[in-house]
């Protein structure tokens, strides 16, 4: 749990690999929340992509 | 994690071949890290920049050698390159005061599905206070690390540090956020 603010390698480990609830649960949560908030959803296909990818610009 | 890797290292090969179900694949396998790296790094337009990254690692797909663990790495040290010039650009036209309303604006943007609208206000405005707390080297190997799925080793490369200087930027940055968020829950620290 908890106890200090200062960080070892393993603790740093856990967290970023979205498995930090034993070590820091509250910091866990909000790693996991910056990940839902900012990667929900994919990026619109713009036209120059679309035509690499054979689709159509916008569809997903 | 297997049959992942061996099919995106088919999707790869068929991409260096000038298959668009290759270049189909790959992007469906990494463009919400990407894009959600960018957000994260709160770029001016990133699913323009996402675009952007995409079209020069498929137009230059034939350089990268290895396989599509290495392509990752080197697709998200063009997403950090993409990053790095953006922010150049904006800190010339930008100051803090739109630079804040950007955040938000993304921020906010970024709830528009159903999991996202579950962050309330006061998480936003949490995650917000703690990336900005950041010093930017900390910020760039956090966020990398968060989203590329990246091994330190890949992290160093793209970021043009050492394995030990990233390591420390780790531990820094995420004592740093710990003291933030402890601090505004009110445990001692």
């Amino acid at each position: 749990m908890y106890d200090s603010p200062e960080c070892d390698d393993a603790t740093a480990e856990a967290l970023l690999a979205g498995a930090g609830q034993d070590v820091d649960p509250a910091l866990a949560r909000v790693l996991d929340l910056v990940r839902l908030s900012y990667a929900a959803t994919p990026p619109i296909v713009g036209a120059e992509l679309g035509a690499l990818i054979h689709r159509v610009a916008g569809d997903d | 994690m297997g049959d992942s890797s061996d099919r995106l290292d088919v999707a790869l090969r068929g991409a260096r071949a000038g298959d668009p179900d290759g270049f189909d694949a790959l992007f469906r396998a990494h463009s919400t890290a990407v894009v959600g790296y960018l957000r994260a790094r709160h770029v001016s337009d990133p699913d323009d920049l996402a675009n952007e990254v995409f079209v020069r690692a498929f137009r230059n797909i034939r350089t990268v050698q290895g396989d599509s663990d290495r392509f990752r790495s080197w697709l998200f040290g063009i997403a950090h390159n993409v990053a790095i010039d953006d922010g150049r650009r904006r800190r010339r036209r930008l100051n803090e005061t739109s630079l804040d309303a950007h955040v938000d604006a993304q921020l906010a943007a970024a709830g528009g599905d159903v999991e996202a609208e579950a962050i309330t206000e006061l998480e936003r405005q949490l995650i917000r206070t703690l990336l900005a707390g950041l010093a930017p080297d900390q910020r760039d190997v956090l966020l990398l690390r968060v989203f590329s799925d990246l091994s330190v080793a890949q992290t160093a490369a793209v970021v043009d540090k050492s394995y030990e200087a990233v390591k420390a930027l780790q531990r820094r940055g995420i004592a740093s956020l710990r003291r933030v968020l402890h601090a505004q829950e009110g445990v001692p620290g």
